[in-house]
């Protein structure tokens, strides 16, 4: 099997290896960029503005105005990293541009390169190389350049001796792999992190202890991670130029003795860039590792996530500080969606290794490139399945799920701690046991994914013509499918953080039924299913028809930015729809609100149901099998409910919450008592999801078979039937999905009502009680800002009412009231004004200024890192 | 008289005679511009220029013919005596090594491959040709290889220094 049949391994590494560098820089950077003047002093200036205003503004106008100046502050720290980024990336690509072109002036040109040509024309490869001799160097052949001009280098010994043309052949291996370019960027991106980043880094450090005693370890982890990343990516692309090198002409054996004329780097230390002998001589032998997922490869994935998500976070926070959801979104398909690129990939070719032992075992001929036109044989197709289902060839995605898990929760324990992100790592050793419970989530999580991909991929595989072309639509959707559910978990964690306690574990996962991320996830991998085994079976698609992929994607693709659009338009409103509706809503209320959320798992279920039906008509065993893969996601979107349920009795109580819950099914209105939120109208939205699943999918069902037959019947030659129509045929009920969504979007949204001025319907008496207690000038200002920094770490967040949240909140805006400092009295009186007047949002922003002058003023204590 | 070419192909014919057509290209490159005259020698004296991350792999190869051209050329151009002075010993460090490839980098620019060998004592040449050893050694070579070579290089610049050698 040839490993080209889908991109190498190295895209993906090195595609890890720029983010990591791009993130340990962005650490470094905001670090250095605290050292600079007019970043170092604009949070206290914003905190002197405030003193001198103070006596002059009313408490909620001088609450506006530090949130504006917060932001201000945030910005110029912003705008100063990003300053440095670009240097950092001018470097980067200054080193990259000039790089080849200094080490040409060293060489020479070779007066007669014909020989070398004509080996370059006879692999395919543009004869514009050039090519020279290095004298200084005798064994140093080897490839180089940038997209402006690609050399190959001849070492002096090599160019005289009869291992030449061996060694040659592997150099034009890389130029046919056309990963010099990467190469070349790797070397740059290692070299200009180490003098544009590391170098300053380590210069303040050594002026500053505190900061080196806190930003050492974690530059030597920063640099170390880069360096392993760069060696993979230039150990990994000589596997890949071996293949290129051996052949029928050339068999391995005469490849490698080739190799062993020129000597042997025996040293650990000279196989940091290039994999030992025998390590090449097992992969030409068997290229099975070029196509397993690498362990270590999960790793660092989950690691750069770790690192990269908190201050991705702190930024998109500066940028747009009012979301509430979109960030975690945001963050999540940026970082996961990088991290997934390289796991998928390395699924599919698993996937397609899969496919090819599998093939090679049930018949001579290759189910990639058939050589007639009726596509791989049916025998392959079920031996190919029979496998995926029985898990005799695994993708290693347990090892894999768990290695990344591991290596996020590394990634967030190195990573220097950012303002307004705290770290998950250490809170979930603080409590192993919900701790565990949130990083399993995730492991599970990565695990459904990685064999969500395999699953999808390796029919995929087996069926076409252009692996590539499917590789590459397919990695998109995984990107889209973990970037969102990566997100989700993101906000697991937040809540988790913020209250580290068995509850937060369970309202995660319960909310998870009524959040449209995780269920747009399912949506997403859902129709994607579907459309890779519509194209494969026989019922709907049957015989050569092929699925038009750029529609499968472009509506998937167009729903879900249509989807994310609509969400980001109007964020706080939906999160305010979805407060209120708990709080105080009938169920009559929340019906639009259900639909909007459930419409994609619903559909998706019918979409299911409809091809479960076509498939099953035909086929017997096949059929029932892709049914079952075809329901068994969709299915999924139900079981969130019934964990919803669960959740809603373990959280409430079973008496009361089956009390509430039966008097919504009898779709009467919920208890009155406002500091309970009323799972009644829940209750009548599982009813009515449970209720449109059964008289929706099984007609379909039925439906699929009926056009089934009446097609076998009406067309006994399949391929007259015209393919477009039958899988947009196939397709429309997804296609309905995202527009269904998009109306019932609209019309949600249309209400708009602006977060402050939102005014919720809770008992402000718990407020009250807090506001008598405050004694203004009671506390000095140290005081009552380490009472805020401890008040504020065991602030519970859970399945509480707007009263009680308020009521916590209120705690800490008596904190401020009480103090000497007259700012922070203006600011409590201003927090403590929005949660008597109800509006949360207000009141909620003050206490974040709050704690945000007591940073500038009061140190938050050991720990803290040493801005 | 010999030039540094004539002489520099007995001697790598008489310890390598395979690599007679390497010394052809690595001396058309040698004499034929600055910059890779530079690389040799920094090369030979101070390492490096040698294996590079983008290479088939980590061998370098041994330095018999660099050598030989870089100790002729610091001969020709009269800088033995620093070379001695900076390379004499194996424990040196970095920075008198490169001191020594800078001064014979800087002495090399007029040198071409025909220019004429001058006299050498027996001393520098025995020094010389122990420099040379331990370089051929260091850069893969063979004992055999490198003694044959430093008792063939120690030879050609200097007929005395066998006699002297045998002794």
């Amino acid at each position: 099997m040839t490993p080209f049949t889908l991109p190498p391994a190295t895209g993906g590494r090195f595609g890890l290896l720029v983010l990591a560098t791009v993130t340990s820089s962005c650490y470094l950077y905001s670090w250095l960029a605290g050292h600079l003047a007019p970043i170092a002093t604009a949070g206290r200036y914003c905190a002197e503005q405030a003193r001198k205003d103070a006596p002059h503004v009313l408490p909620d106008a001088l609450s506006q105005w530090y949130t504006g100046c917060s932001d201000w502050a945030g910005l110029r720290e912003a705008a100063a990293v990003a300053v440095l980024l670009t240097v950092l990336l001018l470097g980067v690509l200054a080193q990259y541009l000039i790089a080849p072109w200094w080490t040409r002036r060293g060489l020479t040109r070779l007066d007669d390169a014909s020989w070398v040509r004509k080996d370059l024309v006879a692999a395919g490869v543009p004869a514009s190389v050039s090519a020279f001799v290095d004298s200084a160097g005798p064994r140093a052949t080897r490839a180089f350049g940038n997209r402006l001009e690609y050399s190959i280098v001849i070492g002096s010994t090599d160019y005289t001796d009869d291992c030449g043309p061996a060694v040659l052949a592997h150099e034009i291996g890389h130029l046919r792999n056309r990963d010099l370019d990467a190469t070349a960027l790797t070397t740059a991106v290692w070299r200009a992190f180490l003098v544009l980043a590391a170098a300053p880094t380590l210069i303040v450090a050594l002026t500053d202890p505190a900061g080196l005693r806190y930003y050492g370890w974690r530059l030597a982890a920063l640099l170390l991670l880069v360096y392993v990343l760069r060696c993979q990516v230039i150990r990994t692309r000589e596997f890949y130029a071996d293949h290129r090198a051996v052949g029928p002409h050339r068999p391995a054996k005469e490849f490698l003795a080739a190799l062993a004329r020129r000597g042997d780097p025996t040293s650990l230390w000279n196989q940091r860039f290039h994999p030992g002998r025998k390590q090449r001589d097992s992969v030409l032998q068997d290229s099975g590792a070029l196509f397993r997922l690498s362990a270590a490869t999960a790793t660092a994935a989950g690691m750069l996530v770790g690192l990269a998500y908190r201050p991705g976070y702190h930024f998109v926070s500066i940028l747009w500080p009012s979301s509430v959801f979109g960030k975690d979104l945001l963050c999540g398909v940026l970082f996961g969606g990088l991290a997934a690129a390289a796991l998928a990939g390395a699924t599919w070719r698993s996937a397609l290794w899969t496919v090819t032992v599998e093939s090679s075992r049930t018949t001579w001929r290759s189910v990639l490139w058939p050589v007639t036109s009726d596509g791989p044989s049916r025998a392959t197709w079920r031996s190919v399945l029979r496998s995926i289902a029985s898990d005799n060839v695994s993708p290693r995605a347990a090892l894999a799920a768990v290695t990344f898990t591991a290596g996020l929760l590394a990634g967030d324990l190195i990573a220097p701690a950012q303002p307004g992100a705290a770290a998950w790592a250490p809170t979930m050793l603080r409590s192993p046991g919900p701790g565990l419970a949130v990083a399993l989530v995730l492991a599970a999580g990565t695990w459904l994914f990685l064999r969500w991909t395999f699953t999808t991929a390796a029919p995929r595989l087996a069926s076409t013509l252009h692996p590539r072309p499917g590789y590459h639509r397919g990695m998109v959707v995984a990107v889209l499918v973990a970037g969102v559910w990566l997100g989700f978990w993101f906000r697991i964690a937040e809540v988790f953080q913020l209250d580290p306690h068995w509850r937060a574990v369970v309202f995660g996962l319960a909310t998870a039924a009524v959040q449209p991320v995780p269920l747009l996830v399912v949506w997403l991998a859902g129709l994607y299913t579907a459309a890779v085994v519509a194209s494969r079976t026989s019922g709907i698609v049957a015989g050569d028809l092929r699925t038009p992929w750029r529609l499968v994607h472009l509506v998937a693709g167009g729903v879900v930015v249509a989807y994310a659009l609509l969400l980001a338009a109007d964020h706080t409103a939906i999160a305010a729809a979805i407060g209120r509706a708990q709080v105080d809503g009938t169920p009559a209320a929340l019906w639009p609100l259900s639909y909007l959320l459930y419409a994609p798992a619903l559909l998706t279920s019918l979409a299911g149901g409809l091809v479960a039906g076509l498939a099953y008509a035909s086929r017997q065993r096949t059929g029932q099998l892709l049914a079952g893969v075809v329901t068994v996601l969709p299915a999924l979107a139900g079981s969130l409910f019934l964990v919803s349920l669960a959740a809603v009795v373990l959280l409430d109580g079973l008496d009361r919450s089956f009390v509430t819950l039966l008097t919504g099914l009898g779709g009467l209105p919920g208890r009155e008592a406002t500091d309970q939120p009323r799972f009644a109208a829940l209750g009548v939205m599982i009813l009515a999801l449970y209720a449109a699943l059964l008289i929706g999918v099984v007609p379909l069902a039925w439906l699929g078979a009926r056009i089934r037959r009446r097609w076998r019947r009406a067309h006994t030659d399949d391929a007259s039937l015209p393919s477009r129509r039958r899988v947009a045929a196939g397709l429309l009920p997804g296609a309905l999905a995202g527009v269904i969504i998009a109306v019932l979007g609209l019309r949600e949204w249309s209400f708009a009502v602006t977060t402050p001025d939102l005014r919720l319907d809770y008992d402000t008496t718990a407020v009250q009680l807090v506001q008598d207690r405050a004694r203004p000038g009671s506390l000095s200002g140290g005081d009552a800002c380490r009472s805020l920094y401890a008040g504020g770490t065991s602030f519970g967040y859970g399945p509480q009412t707007d009263a009680g949240a308020a009521g916590q909140l209120a705690t800490l805006a008596a904190i401020g009231m009480s103090a000497d400092d007259l700012v922070m009295q203006r600011l409590g009186r201003a927090a403590m004004d929005g949660f008597t007047l109800r509006q949360l949002a207000t009141g909620t922003a003050a206490v974040s200024n709050l704690l945000r002058y007591c940073l500038t003023t009061t140190p938050a204590g050991p720990g803290s890192p040493p801005i | 008289m010999a030039t540094i070419e004539t002489l520099a192909e007995r001697v790598v014919r008489k310890t390598a005679p395979d690599q007679v057509g390497e010394l052809r290209i690595v001396a058309q490159g040698f004499f034929g511009s600055d910059h890779v005259r530079h690389r040799v020698v920094n090369s030979v004296l101070v390492g490096g220029g040698g294996a590079a991350p983008v290479g088939v792999d980590a061998v370098s190869g041994t330095l018999i013919v660099q050598t030989a051209l870089v100790l002729l050329q610091a001969v020709a151009t009269d800088t033995a005596s620093d070379l001695i002075r900076d390379q004499a010993g194996n424990g040196l460090s970095w920075w008198r090594r490169r001191r020594a490839a800078r001064a014979l980098h800087r002495a090399g620019k007029t040198v071409t491959a025909t220019t004429e060998m001058p006299a050498v004592s027996a001393k520098d040449a025995l020094l010389l040709a122990e420099i040379g050893r331990g370089i051929v050694e260091r850069s893969g070579g063979s004992k055999e290889t490198a003694d044959l070579f430093a008792i063939v290089f120690a030879a050609e610049v200097c007929p005395q220094a066998r006699e002297i050698d045998e002794r």
